[in-house]
């Protein structure tokens, strides 16, 4: 799944600098989505000139960066993130990485279409399988789980799934829009990189 | 106490957790912890809770949404020892 060359301190494909679909796979822990929920939110569009952008938003964690860098098992650590309820999922590093990687792809998308800066992982939380919500608002998530890495997305309309793609070639080309936000051709693209790991979400299209 | 003296403390706080040098460095008010610090979200926990600790408060979750640079660290330290 992943490539293997090692380039600059990053991970990068092989071949192909994006993955045609292949890399967002269905999450280990708990199972796919189910279709045909639709949130009808705000978020799940982006109107920029009465054109509706779809948003994603994407996390990588490098769980070897992470295992040196954060020490989930300090007290009172969980609990300032993870409701009572997500703890109980936690058994080990990856349950842990897991929910925080859908917990920050989730916020991407908030941040996204609200452009407010809000430090409040607890707001944003696990409703079921591969759903969380936010206000109220269901965002699905798929993630590819790997022993050196968890690589979540996170959509307002699992209907864009099939749409989407990675890219794991941090030399791909794209700009960033007068808010900071990364963009290709027009549409928005979510950027995530960490450790050895750097990844792009973006629609097949562009 | 004193923002500069805050402010000091505050450097020696977030410095395990800071990937820019240079920005920690020249840490002040308007430093933001993840744009500038570049503190990664998942380390910003260990920096409230090192808060905590050194100041003996409890940061709430709404004081938590709101720190996200030295300004507003300053605010809700202030506010909690007053």
């Amino acid at each position: 799944m992943m490539g293997s060359g090692v380039t600059d301190n990053r991970i990068v494909g092989d071949t192909k600098p994006c993955m045609m679909g292949s890399g967002v796979t269905d999450n280990l822990i708990v199972s796919d989505i189910k279709p045909g929920i639709i949130s009808t939110g705000i978020t799940d569009n982006l109107i920029i000139n009465n054109i509706k952008i779809p948003l994603i938003g994407n996390d990588i964690i490098d769980l070897r960066t992470a295992a040196v860098e954060s020490n989930w098992r300090r007290p009172n650590y969980l609990s300032k993130i993870f409701t009572p309820e997500e703890q109980s999922l936690i058994k080990d590093d990856k349950t842990v990485w897991w929910l925080w990687s859908a917990k920050e792809s989730v916020y991407k998308i908030i941040n996204r279409a609200t452009l407010q800066r809000r430090y409040a992982p607890l707001s944003i939380t696990w409703f079921s399988e591969n759903i969380f919500k936010y206000e109220g608002e269901k965002f699905f998530i798929k993630s590819e789980i790997t022993d050196e890495f968890i690589h979540t997305i996170a959509v307002a309309n699992p209907e864009l799934f099939p749409q989407l793609e990675v890219c794991k070639d941090p030399t791909i080309k794209y700009y960033k829009d007068e808010n900071g936000m990364p963009m290709i051709d027009n549409q928005p693209v979510s950027i995530s990189h960490h450790g050895r790991y750097w990844a792009m979400v973006k629609q097949k299209n562009i | 106490m004193d923002k500069e003296t805050l402010i000091a403390e505050l450097k020696a706080i977030v410095k395990p957790y800071a990937k820019d040098e240079e920005a920690l460095a020249n840490i002040n008010e308007n430093t933001d912890f993840i744009n500038d610090l570049k503190i990664n979200s998942a380390n910003l926990v260990d920096v409230i809770l090192d808060v905590e600790e050194k100041y003996n408060i409890v940061i709430d979750n709404e004081s938590m949404e709101k720190m996200v640079n030295v300004k507003s660290a300053i605010e809700i330290i202030e506010t909690k020892l007053a």
